[in-house]
C-alpha cells in the first residue's frame, strides 16, 4: 500500500511539477522577444548600447561573431585603406542618457579620420581583459592593413581574466596562433585550448561531428515549435542579473565601492599589454596607449595607491617600448557623466563611473583625433 | 552522444517507446544497435575496438567454462592480455614512450622524440574493467558464461553505462535482461526523476561552477595564495562531484526507464568521516571493482561479487601496505596517463594508511565527536587530493600544495571575489541539503500532503533550471578516463 502510494506521489509530483514549471517559464519569458544579454542588463536602463555605423556601414564590432559585418564594410569602402584599430570595453559602445542623434566615439572618430584617408575600426567587449585584446589584435593583423592601434588601459579591465567564447575562435586561425605563439600570453592562451582538447575535458563538442550537426538541427527545430526554447538566453541573463543584485544587496556593494586590485589577473594583463606592444612593434604598427576618461567629481572607486601605481607602471611600459602614452582621464567634465540603475534592490540611481553621455563620446573622439593628428604631422 | 544533449534525449525517447512495444529478442537487438549508434556518434572508428573487446571476452569465457582446469588460466590470460593490451596501447603508450625518451635523454642517450598520434577511444577504461570482471567471474566460477552473443554484447555496450559507468557485474545486469521486465509507469517516472536530477547537477551546477574553476586554474601558481588553493580545491571537488554524480543519475534513470535497475554510484561522499567511508560513498562501482579484482586478491582474501559496498579493509594486515599502495597507484593511473593521477592515487593510499593508524585511538570518543571531528579533518584532506587531479602537471600540483603549508601565503587573495563567494555558497548548500534530507524530511514522512507539496516545489525548481540551462556545451569530466 505504502509503495503504491509513493508511486502515485512520484507521478503526481513530476506531472504537476513539470506543468507548473512550463507555465511559469512561459509567463516570465512572454515579453522577451529579443535576446537580452547579462552585460546589457548590468549596464542598466540609463545606458544604451550602440555600435558605430557610418553611412550604413558597420565600423564597430563586438566580437568575432559580428566581425564579418566590419570586414564587409571595409571591403565596400576601400580594402587598401590604412586601418586604425581602436580597442576598448563597454565605454566604447554605451551612451549614458542617450539623446537623439548621439553617436559613440567610434563613429565620430571614423568620420573625422576618413577625411585623412584613414579607416577607423573599433572592437569593444564589456569587461574585456588585455589578454583578449591581445588575441583579437593578433587575429585582426591578418585581416586588415593596421597602421595604428589605439589602446585604452582601464584599471577595471586589469581585474578581468579568461577568454570569452565569442573570441576563442580566433585560435582556430593558424596565422593568429603563429602571431602569438612565442609570447608568454600567447603560450598561455594556446595551452589553455590544447589542454582542454587533449584531455577531452570540458571541451566543446567537435565541429562538424554528427553530434554537433544533430544538436544544431534539433535546437533549431525545437525553437521553431516552442518559442520558450529560444528565449532561454534572456532567462539565463535575468537569472544571472538577479544573483548579481542579491550579492550586491547582501554585501552592500555599489558602484562607489572601492575595487581592490587582484594580483593574478593584474600581472597577466600587464604581461598581455607588453605582448601587444611587442607584436605592434614587430609589425611596424604605431601605438597610442591612453588612460581613458574617469569621473573626477567624486571619490574614485579604486584604492588610490593602487590606481596611481597602475598609471605609473603602464606609462613606464609604454616608454620602455617607445610608444605614445597619454592620459585622457580628465577630458570629460562631471556634467557629461551620468547615473545608472541601482545595482541592488534599492530604487535609488547610482553614479556611473564607466559610461558617459553623447557629449562625452564627442570629447573623447576629439581628443583621440588630436593625438593622431599631431603624430601624423610628426 | 553526450547525455546533456537533445540528440541523446531524442534517442532515449525513441528507444524507450520501441523497447516496451517490441518482443524480447527484438528488445535485445534494439539495445545493441542503439548502443552502437550512441557510441558511433563520437567516432564510428571507435566501434571496432569496442567490438574486439566484446568478441574476445564472449569467446574466452566460453572456453574457460568448457576446458579443463589447467587450461582455464591460459584463456583468462588471453582475455587479460587483449583487454589490458588495448587499454595500454590507446591510453598509456604515448605516455610511457615519451617518459622513456625523456629518461634516456637524461642519461645522455639521445633519442629523437617520435610523433605518435593515438586517439583514446571513449570509455575504454570503463568497458575494459567491465569485460575483465566478466571473464574473471567466469574463471572464479561465480557465473556461467553467456552463450547468447547479443545478450552479452548488450551487457557490455548498454548505452546508459557504456562510456562512464557505473561499472557493473554481469550477475547484476544479464539476469535483468533475461527476466524481461514488464511495463510499469513506475519505471518511467522513477527514471525521469533520476534524469532530471542528473541534468540539474550537470547543466545547472557543474557547468556553471566549471567557469570559475577554469578561471582559477588558469592563473599562474605563483599568483595564487594558500586561500586560493584551498578555494579551488573545494570548488573543483564540488564540480567533479556534481558532474560525475549527475552523469551517474542520468545513467541510472535511463536504464530504469527500461526496467533495468542500476545500483547507486554516489552517496553524499562529502559527509564522510574517514577516507575509508569516502570510498564507500564515491564512485562506488569503481572502488568495489578495485576491491574485488585487485586489493582483496592481492591480500589473498575472499572477494565479493557485487558492484556495491565500495572499498574496505583487508583482514590480513601483513601484506596490507604494499597492496594498498599498488592498488591505489593503479587506481590513480586508471584515471589517466599522467604522473598527477599517480600522485592522486598514492595520496589517497597515504590518507587511508594514516586513518588506519589513528582510528584505534579515537574509539574512546563519543560517536558524535568522532563524526564531527572525522568530517572536519577528512573533507579538507580529500579536497586537497583534487589539486593534482585537476593540475596540468606534477610540478603545478606540487607547487599548489606547497602554498598551503606556507603561512605567509595566507595573508592575501589572488582571485576575483565571486569565486570565494560561490565556493562558500556551494559548500554550505551541500550540507544544508544533506541535513534537510536527513533531519527534516525524514521527520515529515507521516505528513503526506506536506511531502507531496514539497516534492512538487522541488520538481518545479529543478525542471525550470534544467530547461533554462540545458546546453550541450561541456562534456562530462569522466569521459576522458
Amino acid at each position: 500500500m505504502i509503495k503504491k502510494n509513493s508511486i502515485h506521489q512520484n507521478k503526481i509530483s513530476i506531472i504537476i511539477g513539470i506543468t507548473i514549471c512550463i507555465f511559469i517559464l512561459n509567463f516570465f519569458s512572454q515579453d522577451k522577444k529579443t535576446k537580452i544579454k547579462f552585460e546589457e542588463l548590468a549596464l542598466g536602463n540609463n545606458n544604451k548600447t550602440s555600435i558605430g555605423i557610418v553611412d550604413g556601414k558597420t565600423i564597430h564590432c563586438k566580437d568575432l561573431i559580428d566581425l564579418d559585418n566590419c570586414i564587409e564594410s571595409y571591403k565596400i569602402t576601400n580594402d587598401k585603406m590604412p586601418v586604425i584599430l581602436s580597442l576598448g570595453n563597454s565605454q566604447q559602445h554605451a551612451i549614458n542618457q542617450p539623446q537623439f542623434g548621439d553617436e559613440v566615439t567610434s563613429a565620430i572618430l571614423h568620420r573625422k579620420l576618413m577625411k585623412f584617408g584613414m579607416y577607423t575600426l573599433t572592437l569593444s567587449q564589456p569587461n574585456v581583459n588585455l589578454q583578449e585584446h591581445y588575441l583579437l589584435f593578433a587575429h585582426l593583423i591578418n585581416k586588415f592593413p593596421i597602421k595604428t592601434l589605439l589602446l585604452p588601459l582601464f584599471i577595471d579591465d586589469m581585474r578581468e581574466d579568461g577568454l570569452r567564447r565569442a573570441i576563442k575562435g580566433a585560435l582556430d586561425d593558424h596565422r593568429t596562433v603563429e602571431n602569438i605563439k612565442t609570447s608568454s600570453t600567447g603560450q598561455n592562451l594556446i595551452t589553455l585550448i590544447n589542454e582542454k582538447d587533449t584531455t577531452g575535458n570540458r571541451t566543446e563538442i567537435e565541429k562538424n561531428s554528427p553530434q554537433k550537426n544533430w544538436e544544431n538541427y534539433l535546437n533549431e527545430k525545437l525553437a521553431n515549435i516552442w518559442s520558450l526554447w529560444d528565449r532561454r538566453n534572456s532567462l539565463r541573463s535575468e537569472l544571472s542579473h538577479l544573483l548579481y543584485q542579491i550579492r550586491n544587496e547582501i554585501f552592500g556593494i555599489k558602484p562607489t565601492t572601492a575595487r581592490k586590485m587582484i594580483r593574478g589577473p593584474y600581472l597577466k594583463n600587464q604581461q598581455a599589454y607588453k605582448d601587444i606592444l611587442n607584436l605592434a612593434l614587430k609589425n611596424k604598427i604605431k601605438v597610442f596607449v591612453y588612460i581613458p576618461p574617469l569621473r573626477n567629481d567624486v571619490k574614485i572607486p579604486y584604492i588610490p595607491n593602487e590606481y596611481n601605481a597602475f598609471k605609473i607602471e603602464t606609462k613606464d611600459i609604454a616608454f620602455e617600448h617607445k610608444v605614445n602614452f597619454t592620459s585622457l582621464e580628465n577630458i570629460v567634465p562631471a556634467e557629461f557623466w551620468g547615473f545608472k540603475n541601482s545595482t541592488n534592490f534599492e530604487k535609488k540611481e547610482e553614479l556611473d563611473f564607466m559610461h558617459f553621455t553623447g557629449q562625452g563620446h564627442k570629447l573623447l573622439a576629439d581628443a583621440l583625433f588630436e593625438e593622431i593628428k599631431i603624430n601624423m604631422a610628426e | 552522444m553526450i547525455f546533456n544533449s537533445l540528440t541523446y534525449l531524442l534517442l532515449l525517447f525513441i528507444v524507450i517507446i520501441l523497447y516496451w512495444l517490441l518482443s524480447y529478442k527484438a528488445r535485445l537487438l534494439l539495445i545493441f544497435t542503439s548502443s552502437l549508434v550512441f557510441y558511433g556518434f563520437w567516432k564510428i572508428s571507435f566501434i571496432p575496438i569496442l567490438m574486439i573487446s566484446v568478441i574476445i571476452d564472449w569467446w574466452v569465457a566460453q572456453q574457460i567454462y568448457q576446458c579443463k582446469k589447467k587450461k582455464r588460466f591460459s584463456f583468462l590470460l588471453i582475455s587479460l592480455t587483449a583487454n589490458l593490451g588495448l587499454l595500454f596501447y590507446f591510453k598509456y603508450l604515448i605516455f610511457f614512450a615519451s617518459n622513456a625518451i625523456g629518461f634516456s635523454n637524461l642519461l645522455g642517450i639521445e633519442i629523437d622524440p617520435f610523433a605518435l598520434k593515438i586517439i583514446l577511444p571513449l570509455g575504454i577504461s570503463f568497458y575494459t574493467f567491465q569485460t575483465i570482471s566478466y571473464t574473471v567471474d567466469v574463471y572464479r566460477g561465480f557465473i556461467k558464461p553467456e552463450r547468447n552473443f547479443i545478450l552479452f554484447a548488450c551487457y557490455v555496450t548498454f548505452f546508459p553505462q557504456l562510456v562512464a559507468g557505473p561499472i557493473l557485474r554481469a550477475k547484476e545486469v544479464i539476469p535483468q535482461f533475461i527476466n524481461r521486465p514488464s511495463f510499469s509507469f513506475d519505471h518511467i517516472f522513477t527514471g525521469l526523476r533520476f534524469i532530471l536530477f542528473g541534468l540539474f547537477l550537470k547543466v545547472v551546477m557543474a557547468d556553471n561552477i566549471s567557469i570559475f574553476v577554469d578561471k582559477g586554474f588558469m592563473i599562474d601558481v605563483e599568483n595564487l595564495s594558500a586561500i586560493d588553493v584551498w578555494t579551488l580545491a573545494f570548488l573543483f571537488g564540488f564540480q567533479i562531484y556534481f558532474d560525475f554524480s549527475g552523469y551517474s543519475f542520468i545513467a541510472i534513470g535511463s536504464a530504469r526507464m527500461m526496467g533495468i535497475v542500476f545500483p547507486n554510484n554516489f552517496n553524499f561522499p562529502y559527509i564522510s568521516s574517514s577516507p575509508k567511508e569516502f570510498w564507500q560513498r564515491w564512485h562506488i562501482s569503481l572502488s568495489s571493482w578495485i576491491r574485488d579484482y585487485l586489493y582483496l586478491p592481492l591480500n589473498k582474501q575472499k572477494v565479493e561479487n557485487r558492484s556495491e559496498g565500495g572499498f574496505k579493509k583487508s583482514f590480513k594486515s601483513s601484506a596490507n601496505n604494499s597492496s594498498l599502495f599498488i592498488t591505489w597507484g593503479i587506481m590513480g593511473f586508471w584515471h589517466g596517463a599522467n604522473w598527477t593521477f599517480l600522485l592522486w592515487g598514492v595520496y589517497h593510499a597515504i590518507l587511508i594508511k594514516i586513518y588506519r593508524l589513528i582510528e584505534p585511538s579515537t574509539r574512546t570518543f563519543s560517536n558524535s565527536l568522532r563524526s564531527v571531528l572525522g568530517i572536519s579533518v577528512t573533507i579538507p584532506l580529500i579536497m586537497l587530493s583534487w589539486i593534482p587531479f585537476r593540475a596540468t602537471s606534477l610540478s603545478e600540483g606540487l607547487n599548489m600544495w606547497a602554498k598551503i603549508i606556507n603561512p605567509f601565503e595566507y595573508t592575501w587573495l589572488g582571485m576575483r571575489e565571486n569565486i570565494y563567494l560561490i565556493t562558500f555558497v556551494v559548500f554550505m548548500g551541500f550540507y544544508v541539503v544533506f541535513l534537510f534530507k536527513e533531519k527534516v524530511l525524514s521527520k515529515l514522512k507521516s505528513f503526506r500532503l506536506i511531502i507531496v507539496l514539497f516534492d512538487i516545489i522541488l520538481m518545479v525548481f529543478v525542471s525550470s533550471l534544467v530547461i533554462i540551462f540545458f546546453r550541450s556545451i561541456n562534456q562530462f569530466i569522466y569521459f576522458q578516463f
